[in-house]
């Protein structure tokens, strides 16, 4: 495992760019899969409390109801993920809102954990309605992962931002958000995933408006496409033909869905096979 | 008699007798002691008491910063062991991913208590986001079979309900007392928006009541939430409502216990030091 210092996680991003690739993010769940996104090139890898439930066969959602510590499971999560690779930055997710912990002691203990960056998930931006104004009114919203990401920027450490609207991304962007992940919405698809309620032209439209929102509020900001109907490398290329995102951050499409496709398809195979003794009785 | 008929005689007793029935909702041990002391019918535990009593924000019993149902089965035992003779009914939290609900309700059993709820609810979240956790299998569904996994095991049901659906499906499964929701009490003190006008909580209330009687006539039906923070605007809702009675919530423990303590300590505050005399510095 090697912990990347901020303006080193720049440099591979730039390296990658220089090369005309976009940049590729991957949530990870499991160690498994921190290994193997490692192995097919991965660009950053991201290790939040969603991911658990979600290789754990739940859905990522139960990462935002109340049956964890959040902040808790990640810092557990990341003694998994980061000694499964070796050279791959990861970041950690935060939940800002936790009452029991003081949010500056939180990016000492995910730095000290190992992480190369910090991202905000659980994130506000997944409520909404009554119960979403309520939070951001209490303190407990989205405005205190802002202040999670200018404190990071001020302490020279690499953040993900994950916004859900160009305001959010304008704000994540002037708080210091090294990249920006423009959300567009749970990723459908699969056995246990969210009904997309966006299309694939509407959840490009967001994307690019979210990118220009970003990049009005600081020029070098790197935006990625995140979520939706963004759930395989077709619905990717038409983010990446249609908007100017410079990569894409995938977490149940990089972890849940192949891993669902891959280990049903090839339990399938080996029953398609026929051993003689079953057939001798048969017969 | 099962823990669930012992908690229905003593709820029919009190209908009888014409009096409101009040479930207080406590989140510690003293609180539950001076409900039980109060009289009152049952008591409540569940995530949001708890967090009231530690003086945090409510709403965080909704985030994913704890185990909601291992707070409440931690709690459970001490409010049982305060409560007297008063029965305790645990707020469940039916979506945990990890715990199947019969074993949920094992352990609220084991605990103590005498009934469950269905408190962390999801009706509490916006619509795009409940809509997502309908779809993912985290819904209401999964609040009323946790409900009838309770009453499987003897235990005392109190569905809560945010609308007048909610109410006939909560009746469908056979729960014994309906708790109508008018919304989060009182959040213009936690800082969050003004709640409804207080008329249309209460016609919504009434309508819900109204539904729950159509369901079953001898329906058990307790109002909580929006505007009623207070005995004069409960007496209003009940007779405006028809509804059994009130399941308190920061009405019987967060702003009474805030105001006590706080006016005590202001009243020894005023008093003056003592004689100079008596400290010895002369």
């Amino acid at each position: 495992m090697r912990q990347f210092a901020r303006h080193e996680v720049h440099e591979r991003l730039r390296a990658t760019m220089a090369r005309g690739e976009p940049i590729i993010m991957a949530g990870a769940g499991i160690g498994l899969v921190a290994k193997a996104a490692e192995r097919g090139g991965i660009d950053l890898l991201m290790a939040y409390n969603t991911g658990p439930f979600r290789m754990a066969g739940h859905g990522s959602l139960a990462g935002y109801l109340a049956y964890g510590d959040s902040n808790a499971l990640t810092l557990e999560l990341g003694r998994e993920i980061l000694n499964a690779v070796a050279d791959t930055p990861v970041i950690g997710g935060i939940g800002a809102a936790d009452p029991f912990r003081d949010v500056g002691r939180l990016i000492d203990a995910m730095l000290e954990t190992g992480f190369s960056g910090v991202t905000n998930v659980p994130t506000a931006g997944l409520y909404d309605g009554a119960f979403r104004r309520h939070i951001d009114a209490t303190g407990l919203g989205y405005p205190r992962e802002i202040d999670l990401i200018r404190m990071c920027r001020q302490r020279e450490v690499f953040t993900v931002a994950y916004a859900f609207s160009p305001a959010e991304a304008a704000a994540m962007a002037e708080a210091g958000a090294d990249i920006v992940g423009a959300h567009v919405g749970l990723t459908s698809g699969g056995w246990i995933g969210a009904e997309s309620a966006v299309g694939l032209d509407d959840a490009c439209a967001a994307t690019q408006a979210m990118v220009e929102a970003a990049r009005g509020a600081r020029g070098d900001v790197l935006v990625v496409a995140h979520g939706g109907p963004f759930e395989d490398p077709e619905s990717v290329r038409r983010v990446f033909e249609t908007t100017d995102v410079v990569g894409y951050l995938g977490a149940s499409s990089i972890e849940r869905l192949p891993v669902e496709r891959a280990v049903s398809g090839i339990v399938r195979e080996f029953k398609a096979l026929r051993p003689r003794s079953t057939s001798r009785s048969a017969g | 008699m099962t823990r669930r008929e012992t908690v229905l005689a003593r709820l029919a007793e009190r209908r009888v007798a014409g009096g409101a029935i009040v479930v207080a909702g406590v989140g510690s041990g003293l609180t539950a002691a001076a409900a039980a002391a109060g009289g009152a019918d049952a008591l409540a535990c569940y995530g949001t008491a708890a967090y009231r009593i530690l003086g945090v924000p409510t709403a965080l019993a909704f985030l994913p910063y704890d185990d909601t149902n291992a707070l409440t089965l931690e709690l459970v035992p001490t409010i049982v062991e305060r409560a007297g003779a008063t029965p305790v009914i645990a707020g469940l939290g039916a979506h945990d991913p990890r715990r199947s609900l019969e074993r949920l309700v094992d352990a609220a059993a084991t605990a103590g208590a005498a009934g469950v709820t269905n408190e962390p609810f999801v009706a509490i979240y916006g619509p795009a986001l409940r809509a997502e956790l309908e779809a993912a299998g985290y819904g209401f569904g999964r609040e009323v079979a946790l409900l009838q996994a309770a009453a499987r095991r003897g235990l005392l049901t109190l569905g809560w309900a945010f609308d007048e659906e909610e109410v006939r499906r909560l009746l469908g499964a056979g729960v014994d007392v309906v708790g109508a929701m008018a919304g989060i009490t009182g959040g213009r003190t936690a800082g969050g928006e003004p709640a409804e006008p207080a008329a249309e909580a209460v016609a919504r209330l009434g309508s819900m009541v109204e539904v729950a009687r159509t369901a079953r006539a001898d329906a058990i039906v307790l109002l909580h939430g929006g505007p009623l923070g207070d005995p004069a605007s409960v007496g209003k809702a009940l007779a405006a409502t028809g509804a059994d009675g009130y399941v308190t919530g920061s009405s019987a423990e967060r702003s009474p216990v805030f105001a006590a303590v706080r006016d005590v300590v202001a009243a020894f505050r005023r008093l003056p030091s003592g004689p100079r005399h008596a400290r010895g510095s002369a």
